[in-house]
């Protein structure tokens, strides 16, 4: 290893015993979930400043990013409330047809903004509304997950991600679509999508990305300025590629999962979707941290200054960049992916048609993939090829990766056999969880470690950060993960697309990630395009090329099973 | 953490128990602790859920996840799956 960079042995050591001792570890009874009440200990108003802003290029208010809008407001060039008006006014104009609230608290917003106006301060995110998925708690204000199980609980009070974002000014707009239980894209329970994909709101063939679906659209159809997420498979860094956004999803205990309904104990994680890296790296300072409530995010190393990080002469900070960082890729980034022959039969006009969009997207991909390792190239990286770990395969399969299923159950195991309809169209992984003997869930458990420790040995000692193709190898084993945006596509479906990549890093560096992503977006201006208005209003059930009961308007129960939560 | 040599071993897919052996098994599973798949409709592509789809697929888990995971051989000195955190805290001096 180079003297220049840091040394990760102690903290590779560590983390590997915190996942060990973690395994076990409790945050909320099953049938508690509602009745949990809030634990002692949250930290007190943060005392940290935004980065240094730039020239802005926003022409209306709800294109501000989040550090913009902060800057303004601490000038007093702009109002919280004129800013908070400003969304509201597009939400009850747009929301229609984007569907990516579940509730909106416009009376609240308002008072909050008012509030923030009576008592001037230097928080950092004063004023700055933002929207937060319906799994999180937030006082007196409905937090169903989008299921039947949750229609009428209305918690007591504040995740502690949400409670430290709304200590450093955020005001809450309302809580976002999310497919139900965090589980696929935002459905009804019974199945029936809701949001759409701002960049193509009457196409649904563009999904919206799952289960974040609502936050990703709010943010992306600037209905909010930056929103909430959770991550057990995908379900912040999928939308966010899906919907032209830098989100990340932290390392496992960067940031408590104290009132947020859980879906798994092992690999829930919390995690901003922004417009981009600045805004990302802001929003995760808010609610990083230890929290005596939730044991998974005590003794880890101290949080980072993301902050820092993501400016453009950042010192002291890992800035990737300046430190001559590896980007690792793996076998294949850069190729389009083999396909299936097109379906014949009766089906098969069809089939050849979504195959054909199909080849176009991963045609376009593969290009701006390797465009991004280009541009990284040119900004001073050193593209590294790196080979998978041993059983990679085997260990990041499907079959593996089912071991997170036992802990759903458990957790909603008095649900279960309460009456199973309440878990509507996402019953299946449910029922499945019940029926992963003890054996074989023990042994999944230790190939997590087994994984672990052979990502961290074969892969982050050629390099410090590697590319992903798939959310959930890094999921399963808890390390940070970033996406962003790298480029559009209208062949495949004749409305431009955003493409996006994931990027990997060892544990509790979320911040090299926000620095290489940051400079990579003061080299490139795709995180700074803007969907177009939407014009065309399309019912949920009448949507889509299929329509009808299995279109891209309503999922199905195996339709479920195949998408990210 | 040591990491010893390990082996995955293919299950053999078709010579497993039948759908009717399976659905056996998966019913008395459920029934044992109290979970009754009987207020689903039996078939019904209208509903979110029926039995008949439920079924299938726990049918297809089963044939498949165990199995993978079972086949997969782990050194019983290799990593453990640390189930009691507070052992593991004094263990590991956290």
């Amino acid at each position: 290893m180079n003297s220049g960079r840091p040394d990760r042995t102690l903290e590779r050591r560590r983390f590997l015993e915190r996942m060990t001792a973690l395994t076990a570890t409790a945050i909320l009874a099953p049938g508690s979930v509602a009745r949990a009440r809030p634990r002692r200990g949250r930290e007190p108003a943060p005392g940290w400043e935004l980065p240094e802003g730039g020239p802005i290029q926003a022409t209306d208010l709800v294109d501000l990013t989040v550090v913009e809008a902060a800057g303004l407001i601490r000038k007093g060039e702009l109002s919280p409330l004129e800013l908070v008006r400003a969304y509201l006014d597009r939400i009850a104009r747009h929301d229609a047809a984007y569907r990516a609230f579940n509730t909106v608290t416009a009376d609240r917003a308002l008072e909050a903004a008012r509030r923030l106006e009576a008592a001037p301060g230097r928080l950092p995110l004063r004023g700055v509304p933002l929207a937060i998925k319906d799994n999180f708690f937030t006082a007196s204000v409905p937090t169903t997950a989008n299921s039947l199980i949750f229609r009428d609980f209305v918690p007591a009070y504040d995740a502690t991600a949400w409670a430290r974002l709304r200590a450093a000014g955020g005001i809450l707009l309302g809580k976002t679509q999310m497919g139900p239980l965090a589980t696929t894209a935002a459905t009804t329970p019974e199945g029936v999508a809701t949001t759409v994909n701002a960049w193509s709101p009457a196409d649904r063939r563009a999904g919206p990305g799952g289960s974040s679906s609502g936050s990703a659209t709010a943010v992306a159809g600037r209905l909010a300025a930056g929103a909430t997420g959770t991550q057990t498979g995908g379900s912040i860094t999928n939308p966010s590629n899906a919907q032209g956004l830098t989100g990340i999803k932290p390392t496992m205990g960067r940031v408590s999962l104290h009132g947020i309904i859980p879906l798994t104990y092992t690999r829930d994680h919390v995690g901003p979707l922004a417009r981009d890296a600045r805004d990302a790296a802001v929003l995760l300072r808010a609610m990083a941290g230890p929290d005596p409530a939730d044991p998974r995010t005590l003794g880890l190393p101290g949080v980072p200054d993301y902050v820092a990080a993501v400016g453009p002469r950042a010192e002291g900070a890992r800035t990737g960049l300046g430190e001559g960082v590896r980007v690792g890729v793996l076998p294949g980034f850069v190729d389009e992916p083999a396909r299936e022959p097109e379906e014949e039969g009766p089906r098969g006009g069809e089939a050849r048609n979504g195959a054909r969009r199909a080849r176009e997207r991963d045609r376009a991909t593969a290009a701006a993939r390797r465009a991004l390792l280009a541009t990284l190239e040119d900004l001073g990286a050193e593209i590294v090829e790196v080979d998978p770990p041993r059983d990679w395969e085997t260990l990041t399969s499907g079959e593996f990766n089912n071991v997170r299923l036992p802990e759903r159950s458990e957790i909603f195991l008095e649900e279960l056999k309460t009456d199973v309809r309440r878990f509507g169209v996402s019953l299946s992984p449910w029922i499945n969880g019940l029926l992963l003997p003890a054996a074989e869930y023990v042994r999944g458990q230790r190939a997590r470690l087994l994984l672990l420790a052979r990502v961290l040995d074969e892969v982050f000692t050629r390099c410090d950060v590697v590319a992903q193709t798939a959310p959930f190898p890094f999921d399963m084993i808890g390390l940070p993960l970033i996406a962003f945006p790298i480029g559009f596509e209208e062949a495949s479906i004749g409305v431009p697309r955003p493409i996006g990549a994931m990027l990997g890093a060892p544990p509790y560096e979320e911040d090299r990630l926000l620095a290489l992503v940051a400079a990579f977006q003061r080299a490139t201006d795709w995180h700074a395009r803007r969907p177009a208005e939407p014009d065309t209003f399309v019912a949920p059930e009448d949507a889509g090329d299929e329509g009808g009961r299995r279109g891209p308007g309503r999922l199905d129960l195996f339709d479920v099973m195949e998408r990210g939560e | 953490m040591p990491d010893l040599p390990t082996r995955s071993r293919p299950l053999e897919q078709d010579a497993g128990p039948t759908d009717e052996r399976l659905d056996a098994y998966i019913l008395a599973r459920l029934e044992l602790i109290g979970v009754d798949l009987s207020v689903l409709p039996e078939d019904d592509e209208d509903a979110p859920a029926d039995r008949r789809r439920i079924l299938a697929s726990a049918r297809r888990f089963l044939r498949s996840t165990p199995g993978a995971i079972a086949g997969f051989e782990l050194d019983p000195l290799g990593p453990p799956p640390g189930m009691y955190p507070s052992e593991m805290s004094v263990w590991t001096d956290e």
